[in-house]
């Protein structure tokens, strides 16, 4: 009987673990060989570099931190596709579908965008935005324990093509 | 010579052999789709920072060793390099980013040691594929200031010293 209930808890431990990033490993999988959509993975390996590196000044202190308790990125973006408000739609309804709690929404003619977030115990474990317009269409998955007030710093520094858009979200939200 | 001797060089040679086969996976890789090598060291590397900036310097003091090869079309075509990304993850490399569909292409995988590490990977500079191979450790925390500060001229770009407008300077064309 122990034995029967460890195995019902494990497993839902293991649904638990398989549903975080379901929507981002989806769509990576599904444009996996389409050449029109860029895809970006950084895994936890490279954000523990930052994590064993000295800060010099007040500035690297606060993106180490910043950074230092993120566990993966995941992107899928293209920026020349015709369907980019319709991808967008789709998107944005898988992601309400498995569950994510919608943080922002900017809705503009031009380019729509969606935060959402995967809590647990009050700590935010994934966000994903969702932005869609033109031509342009990005769907992003940040894993780790997330502190919204250091995603635009986050977004400022990493530099990285597509996560500009992360910033607008600390800046919106003012 | 005695047993702990022997016992002691066999040990030295476990050591050492991991060491070589890490830089051969690539050299043999490359043997066949090179078009151009590229070595440098500390001091070379800090000859292509032509603006002297603190930062490239803080980046590249402690990288003991970067070979860049230059692939050849086939390499880009085929995707023969994911072959060699392979035979690195079966040593224990891990994958630290990957970036690639459309025209982009950046893949970096690294193997960790005490205080230093190792990184191979492969990115596409104006539709060409590199591969490199890197050891010793970057200073990545400087890495966002560095793209702050760095404006178009202040590197030396090394890819462009043998194009046909030799002699002139790459920045001011």
């Amino acid at each position: 009987m122990k034995k029967g209930i460890f195995f019902i808890v494990l497993a839902f431990l293991s649904a638990g673990v398989f549903a975080q990033g379901e929507v981002i490993t989806s769509y990576f999988n599904k444009y996996a060989d389409n050449d029109a959509f860029t895809k970006v993975s950084v895994s936890s390996k490279m954000f523990s570099m930052f994590t064993e590196m000295e800060a010099g000044t007040e500035a690297e202190q606060e993106f180490l931190e910043a950074v230092s308790k993120l566990k993966g990125l995941k992107m899928v973006m293209a920026d020349s596709i015709a369907d980019a408000k319709a991808l967008y739609k789709k998107a944005t309804a898988d992601v309400n579908k498995a569950g994510y709690a919608e943080l922002m929404t900017v809705a503009d003619p031009d380019q729509s965008m969606l935060f959402s977030i995967k809590e647990n115990n009050g700590i935010i474990e994934e966000l994903v935005m969702v932005v869609g317009g033109g031509n342009k269409f990005v769907l992003l998955s940040l894993y780790g324990e997330i502190d919204l007030k250091n995603i635009s710093r986050i977004a400022r520094d990493m530099k990285v093509q597509g996560l500009e858009d992360l910033g607008r979200m600390h800046h919106d939200k003012k | 010579m005695t047993k702990s001797k022997i016992l002691i060089l066999l040990f030295l040679m476990g050591l050492l052999q991991p060491l070589w086969a890490q830089q051969e996976i690539i050299s043999q890789y490359t043997d066949s789709v090179k078009t151009r090598t590229y070595c440098l060291y500390p001091s070379t590397l800090r000859m292509l920072d032509l603006s002297e900036n603190h930062e490239f310097y803080d980046v590249v003091n402690n990288i003991e060793k970067l070979v860049i090869y230059s692939l050849d079309s086939t390499a880009g075509a085929d995707k023969s390099y994911l072959q060699m990304i392979k035979a690195y993850q079966e040593i224990g490399f891990e994958e630290y980013m990957a970036m690639y569909g459309g025209s982009n292409l950046f893949l970096l995988y690294g193997l960790e040691e005490s205080t230093t590490g190792t990184f191979i990977g492969v990115y596409q500079q104006d539709n060409q594929p590199q591969a490199f191979y890197l050891k010793g450790a970057i200073g990545w925390n400087k890495i966002p200031e560095l793209f702050e500060k760095f404006q178009e001229g202040d590197l030396l770009n090394i890819f462009q010293l043998n194009n046909k407008k030799r002699g002139q300077n790459p920045h001011h064309q």
